[in-house]
């Protein structure tokens, strides 16, 4: 029962088109990477699940934000405060971390998983520019759990103030803080989750990992902290933590740890950078 | 315009440690349809992904279109088209819209992207399933969804590494026809690897036999398997008395068990086929076969025909 030749006709469409257009290179087959795994994040193009997850987490990671801005417009003392900008992250922690480790585990997982990276690899772009693309894509995706919950209270605040001016003038030197410490944590935990869901095959098991990694450290270190004071140093050993003195720093407030403010910064940088470093590494090994 | 050679390569070596994967390998390839042949980790998939840049040779060069392999590599990706031996496909996607994403990624504007996305496709024959979602797909749309992303971009060589493993043998002649159709209709040169001589044979027009790392040979199928001028005759019983009967009216036959090989002067081509004839009816047993001989690219894995030196 061989079949000869497919009958031309058929199956297969006429003549062949060729295409003379224009090639455009690295650049752009980088930003099409990214857009491509920010919407993919966000699970459109793709089916009701991972749409339902991320944009319900990022509803959760608003709601401080609104019962902030509704208390702001309708209370009436006018400095009361229900959440604080630099406390925000403390109260949606969690909701970061889930969706760090849903949408991480999505945009390196799936193409490791299926075998596609070396498509990827096979077009034009080099090692570096494919974790980049993601790395960008997951931390742009957390912009929207960490800079857009804080700037909306940010205005609603300012336009729920009984005196726009006044607020203004003493609330005003928030926003870089909020810029800054919503960029921060968005790239630091986009690069460590990233880099923990590569080395989990299934894509349970990279949620895990990645929950892991943020919360173990996290609950140890709030446990061992009240015991010993040498023990609070642990919390170097914690991203939750090392992104909390971070932006307690920035927004001028104190630390747990008594120690230079620029230990802190440092210290966040160097979350950010080691582990956007071995995420480029570690996928360039993987082909 | 394509430059020719579409390959060189000058004493490409790749170490992995204690493994040799490629040796010292010399290679000029031709456009056309090129067949990468031998045995499972002779090197085939180690020399195509260091002629995509992927692998950094040891020692040696490669170029691919007049691009360096390593150096150039971008430009390299930019004309050539790539589709593994395993599987690479997204399983959530539908086929259009990962082999437009594809075709971006090769660096095609969005709307040129989806106009090639659909084409390719639709040359693959995948044109009404390409909504659905991959893991929907049989093996051999797979393969084919494979194809289509490498050729999105209208590539001027296609390196398919395995292209019809894992299909069924109606499958795997449709990939191959398919493949025929993209080099010979299309004009896109293809180099595919494939551990099956009879697919090379089926469909290429030249050849690289590569063992362990070297290359055994390379040139043109046709230089391969030829006609030969010999007629292989096979009986229902023993071809040795036929042998001996041809013998005395000046035929030379060479006897074994059922099968008898006779060297034949194409000018007397019609009296040697009488002769044999003749011969199988005075001796009284059925003919089963007569036929020309035509060496197979399987002699070429037998002792006496390897080892001689490549083009």
């Amino acid at each position: 029962m061989t079949a000869g030749p497919v009958p031309r006709g058929t199956i297969y469409d006429l003549g062949y088109e060729g295409y003379d257009g224009p090639r455009q290179g690295r650049r752009y087959a980088v930003w099409s990477l990214y857009v491509l795994s920010l919407r993919s994040a966000f699970g459109l193009g793709r089916g009701a699940l991972p749409k339902v997850l991320a944009f319900g987490l990022v509803t959760v990671a608003l709601i401080p934000a609104l019962i902030q801005v509704i208390i702001a417009a309708i209370g009436p003392e006018e400095d009361f405060s229900f959440v604080q900008p630099h406390e925000y992250y403390d109260f949606i922690q969690v909701v970061i971390i889930l969706f760090t480790a849903a949408l991480a585990s999505d945009l390196v997982g799936s193409d490791r998983r299926f075998g596609t990276l070396v498509l990827y690899f096979s077009r034009p772009i080099r090692w570096a520019d494919y974790g980049a693309a993601k790395l960008a894509a997951l931390a742009t995706g957390l912009f929207a759990v960490t800079l857009l919950p804080q700037t909306l209270m940010f205005f609603g605040n300012w336009l729920g103030a009984a005196d726009a001016w006044r607020w203004a003038e003493t609330n005003a030197v928030d926003f870089a803080p909020i810029v800054g410490s919503g960029l921060m944590i968005s790239v630091t935990f986009a690069a460590v989750g990233l880099l923990t869901a590569t080395y989990a095959a299934r894509r349970a098991f990279a949620i895990i990992s990645v929950l892991a990694l943020f919360l173990i450290p996290f609950i140890v270190v709030e446990a061992i902290t009240d015991i010993s004071d040498d023990a609070k140093y642990a919390a170097f050993a914690s991203p939750v933590h090392v992104m909390r003195s971070f932006t307690l720093v920035l927004f001028n407030e104190v630390p747990a740890i008594d120690l230079p403010w620029g230990v802190f910064i440092l210290a966040a940088f160097a979350y950010a950078a080691a582990a956007a470093a071995l995420l480029l590494t570690r996928l360039r090994n993987s082909v | 315009m394509i430059p020719t050679p579409l390959i060189r390569t000058a004493a490409l070596t790749k170490h992995y440690p204690g493994v040799v994967a490629l040796d010292a390998v010399d290679l000029i390839v031709e456009p056309g349809i090129v067949g990468l042949v031998g045995p499972n980790g002779a090197g085939k998939s180690t020399l195509i992904k260091i002629l995509l840049g992927l692998l950094t040779p040891t020692s040696g060069t490669a170029t691919v279109l007049g691009f360096d392999a390593g150096r150039e590599s971008l430009r390299v990706r930019e004309l050539v088209g790539y589709a593994p031996e395993h599987e690479c496909l997204p399983a959530d996607l539908s086929a259009v819209d990962f082999v437009v994403h594809m075709a971006r990624m090769s660096g095609l504007p969005a709307a040129a992207a989806r106009e090639r996305g659909d084409a390719a496709l639709r040359y693959v024959g995948l044109a009404e399933e390409r909504y659905r979602r991959i893991q929907g797909y049989s093996t051999g749309m797979k393969q084919r969804v494979k194809l289509a992303q490498a050729l999105a971009h209208d590539p001027k060589l296609l390196l398919l590494d395995e292209p019809a493993n894992g299909l069924d043998p109606e499958g795997r002649e449709e990939m191959l026809a398919l493949i025929e159709r993209i080099g010979h209709e299309f004009s896109i040169s293809i180099v595919m690897s494939s551990h099956l001589l009879s697919e090379i044979e089926r469909v290429c027009d030249s050849l690289i036999v590569i063992e362990q790392g070297r290359l055994v040979r390379a040139g043109q199928i046709a230089d391969f398997t030829g006609a030969t001028h010999l007629l292989v005759v096979e009986v229902d019983g023993a071809a040795d008395p036929i042998a001996r009967r041809l013998a005395t009216v000046g035929v030379e036959a060479k006897a074994a068990g059922r099968l008898l090989e006779v060297s034949v002067d194409p000018a007397e081509a019609t009296l040697v086929h009488d002769a044999i004839v003749a011969a199988v009816a005075e001796e009284g047993v059925p003919l089963v076969r007569l036929e020309q001989g035509r060496h197979t690219l399987a002699d070429l894995f037998s002792p006496a025909e390897g080892g001689a030196p490549a083009a």
